[in-house]
C-alpha cells in the first residue's frame, strides 16, 4: 500500500498532530495562495519559491512527512510534467527572449524549461502542503474541520448535517475498502489474474474481476449499515452534540496569526510587481 | 507438495516506524500428502504464513521453498513463474463467497481454468466436474451466482478453485459462519477432495474439526511455531494457554475423569462408547 501515501493519516504526536484541525484548514489555504503568487522576473520567482518550499520543508520536519513520500508522488504525475515540457516548448510563454538553439524557423527558449521547472516546484510544495495536513489530521478531524466550516451554510438550509455524516462515513469506510480490495485481489490473482502486466484485454478482465465484486460488498456493507443505524433510532434531522469537541487554544492562535502574516506577505511582495532583488542588489543585477 | 519454512521471519511495513513482526524464525516442513491443520489466536500470524506459501508476500528474511519454488526477500518474481507456482495451488479465502463475479455460475467456475490454462478447450467439462464434485447439479450451471444463498455461494467459489485441478489447497476458515450442518457437509466435501489426491492446509479456529479431519497440526502462537505434531496427542494436553479449545470429546473425557471415571484410547464418539461399555 506504499502507492496510496498521499492523504494518509500518520498516527504520531507531533506538535502539529495537536493543533486544531480548523487551524491547519486555513493555514493550507493561505499556503496554497501563497506558493501559486505570481513574481515579476524569473530569479525573483525561483527565489520566492525557494522560499516557500523552505517554510513547507520546516513544517515538514515538524510534522515528520518525509520528503521521500512526496517524491513518491511525483512518479505518479511524470508523464503530465513532460506533456507540459513539450508543450512549454512549442508553445513558449508569453515574453520568452533567452534562445538556447535554433533550427530553422523554431527556437528553443531557456524560458520554456524555466515554466516547466516552476510549475514542477508548485506542484511539489502543494503536494507537501496537502501531505502535512492529512498527515497530522485523522479523517474524523478533518470532517469535524470541514462541517464548522459549512456551518453557516445551515441559514440557507443546507443540510450540514447530513453531509459531515456522509462525509465522515465515507472517510470510515476508506479502510475497510482498501482491506476489501486486497482480499478480493488476492483471491483473483490465486485464480491466475494478471493485474499488472500482460495485454489490455488481459488488464480489463482483471479489472472486472476485481470492481464488480467490489461493489457488490460495499452495497451490502452499506445496507448492514443502514439497518444498523435505523435499529438505533438514528434520526438525521435530530439536533445533536458531539462526542469530540473542538477546542481552539491560544497556541492555534499564535501559528494562525504567523501563517496569515507570511501569506499575506507573500501576497503584498506580489502585489507590488516590484523585483525586489533588482530594488536591493542592483549591483549583482 | 513439499513446503520448508527456513529461518523464515516476516514484519508488515518493513522500513518503517510501523514495523510489525508478525512471524519469528518458523522452521518446518511439510512433506506429506496430509491434512495439515494451522491453528493459533487472532494475529498469530497464521494467514501470513500460508500467504507466503502462495507467493503473496515475500520473506523478510529467510526462505519459503514450495515445491521447489524458492522465495526470499531478494528474488524478483516474474509473473510466469509465480504463474506456475499458482495453478498447483488451490486457495480458498475467507468469505470466499464475495469474490464471485461472473453472469453464470459456470463462467465463474471456469474463470481460473481459462486463465491457469487458456489452449484448453475443456474448461467447461472441467468446471462441471467441480461443480458435481461440490454438489451442485446441472440446474445451477447458468443461474447467477448473485441470486444463490450464502452455502451455495461458497461452494461455487470451492468449485472454482478445484476446477483447475491443484496440488494443494489452502484453505482460509472454510467453516466461519456456516450452521453445524454445513459446517459437517463442507469439511466432508474436502476430506473427499483429499481422497482425490489433494494435500490440503487449513486454517481454522474449530478445534473440533481439527481432531476429526486433520492429520497433522502447527500451533502457532506469537509468531513462532509452539507445538506440532498429531492433532490427537497435542489437544489431549492443555491448548487453552494458546487461546484454543479444547475439543469436546475430550472435555466429556476430563469431566468423567472427575467423577472417578478413567478412559483411555478414546478419539471419537464411537470409542466413547466402547470404552463407557467396558466400564460398565
Amino acid at each position: 500500500m506504499d502507492k496510496y501515501i498521499l492523504g494518509k493519516y500518520v498516527p504520531l504526536n507531533t506538535f502539529i498532530h495537536r493543533l486544531d484541525p480548523r487551524m491547519k484548514i486555513l493555514s493550507m489555504i493561505l499556503l496554497m495562495v501563497a506558493i501559486f503568487m505570481p513574481f515579476p522576473s524569473w530569479t525573483f520567482t525561483f527565489v520566492m519559491s525557494g522560499f516557500n518550499a523552505l517554510i513547507i520543508f520546516v513544517l515538514m520536519l515538524i510534522s515528520k512527512v518525509r520528503l521521500r513520500d512526496i517524491i513518491i508522488q511525483l512518479r505518479s504525475i511524470w508523464f503530465l510534467l513532460l506533456v507540459l515540457m513539450i508543450i512549454n516548448i512549442f508553445l513558449p510563454p508569453n515574453g520568452s527572449i533567452h534562445i538556447i538553439a535554433q533550427s530553422g524557423n523554431f527556437k528553443l527558449y531557456a524560458e520554456s524549461f524555466m515554466q516547466t521547472g516552476k510549475v514542477m516546484l508548485r506542484l511539489i510544495e502543494m503536494f507537501g502542503v496537502a501531505m502535512i495536513l492529512t498527515a497530522t489530521t485523522s479523517p474524523q478531524e478533518l470532517t469535524f474541520g470541514f462541517g464548522w466550516f459549512i456551518k453557516p451554510l445551515k441559514k440557507i438550509k443546507f443540510p450540514v448535517e447530513e453531509v459531515s455524516m456522509t462525509v465522515s462515513i465515507a472517510l470510515r469506510f476508506i479502510p475497510t475498502l482498501i482491506e476489501e480490495t486486497n482480499r478480493i485481489y488476492k483471491a483473483q490473482s490465486s485464480r491466475g489474474v494478471d493485474f499488472k502486466h500482460g495485454n489490455l484485454k488481459m488488464k480489463f478482465k482483471g479489472l472486472i474481476a476485481l470492481i464488480i465484486p467490489l461493489f457488490v460488498s460495499a452495497f451490502t456493507m452499506s445496507d448492514d449499515l443502514a439497518f444498523a443505524l435505523e435499529a438505533r433510532g438514528y434520526n438525521p434531522k435530530a439536533e445533536r452534540t458531539s462526542y469530540r469537541v473542538l477546542k481552539w487554544s491560544t497556541k492555534d492562535t499564535i501559528w494562525i496569526i504567523l501563517i496569515t502574516l507570511f501569506a499575506a506577505g507573500i501576497i503584498t511582495i506580489s502585489a507590488m510587481h516590484l523585483d525586489l532583488l533588482r530594488h536591493f542588489f542592483p549591483k549583482i543585477w | 507438495m513439499q513446503i520448508e519454512f527456513k529461518n523464515l521471519y516476516f514484519n508488515y511495513n518493513n522500513n518503517s516506524e510501523f514495523k510489525v513482526t508478525v512471524l519469528k524464525n518458523i522452521n518446518y516442513l511439510i512433506n506429506k500428502n496430509n491434512i495439515t491443520a494451522i491453528v493459533g489466536k487472532t494475529g498469530s500470524g497464521k494467514s501470513t504464513l500460508t500467504e507466503l506459501i502462495n507467493y503473496f508476500l515475500k520473506p523478510t528474511s529467510g526462505q519459503v521453498i514450495t515445491d521447489g519454488f524458492i522465495s526470499e526477500n531478494s528474488t524478483k518474481l516474474k509473473f510466469k513463474v509465480v504463474n506456475k507456482l499458482r495453478k498447483k495451488i488451490g486457495y480458498l479465502f475467507q468469505f470466499s463467497e464475495n469474490q464471485l463475479f461472473e453472469d453464470t455460475v459456470i463462467k465463474d467456475v471456469s474463470f481460473g481454468v481459462k486463465n491457469f490454462y487458456p489452449k484448453d478447450d475443456g474448461y467447461e467439462q472441467k468446471s462441471k466436474e467441480a461443480l458435481r464434485l461440490v454438489g451442485l447439479d446441472e440446474s445451477f450451471d447458468s443461474r447467477s451466482p448473485f441470486d444463490l444463498s450464502g452455502g451455495e455461494k461458497k461452494r461455487v467459489a470451492i468449485a472454482g478453485v478445484i476446477a483447475y485441478k491443484p496440488d494443494l489447497l489452502i484453505l482460509d476458515e472454510p467453516t466461519a459462519g456456516l450452521d453445524a450442518q454445513g459446517k459437517k457437509e463442507i469439511m466432508d466435501l474436502f476430506k473427499k477432495i483429499h481422497e482425490t489426491g489433494v494435500q490440503i492446509i487449513l486454517i481454522t479456529h474449530d478445534m473440533n474439526v481439527v481432531l476429526e479431519y486433520a492429520d497433522e497440526m502447527i500451533v502457532l502462537d506469537n509468531g513462532s511455531i509452539q507445538k506440532y505434531g498429531s492433532p490427537k496427542e497435542i489437544l489431549k494436553e492443555n491448548v487453552e494457554k494458546y487461546n484454543l479449545e479444547t475439543p469436546h470429546i475430550y472435555k466429556t473425557i476430563n469431566a468423567l475423569k472427575e467423577k472417578g471415571i478413567v478412559l483411555n484410547n478414546v478419539t471419537d464418539i464411537p470409542s466413547l462408547v466402547t470404552e463407557l461399555k467396558k466400564h460398565g
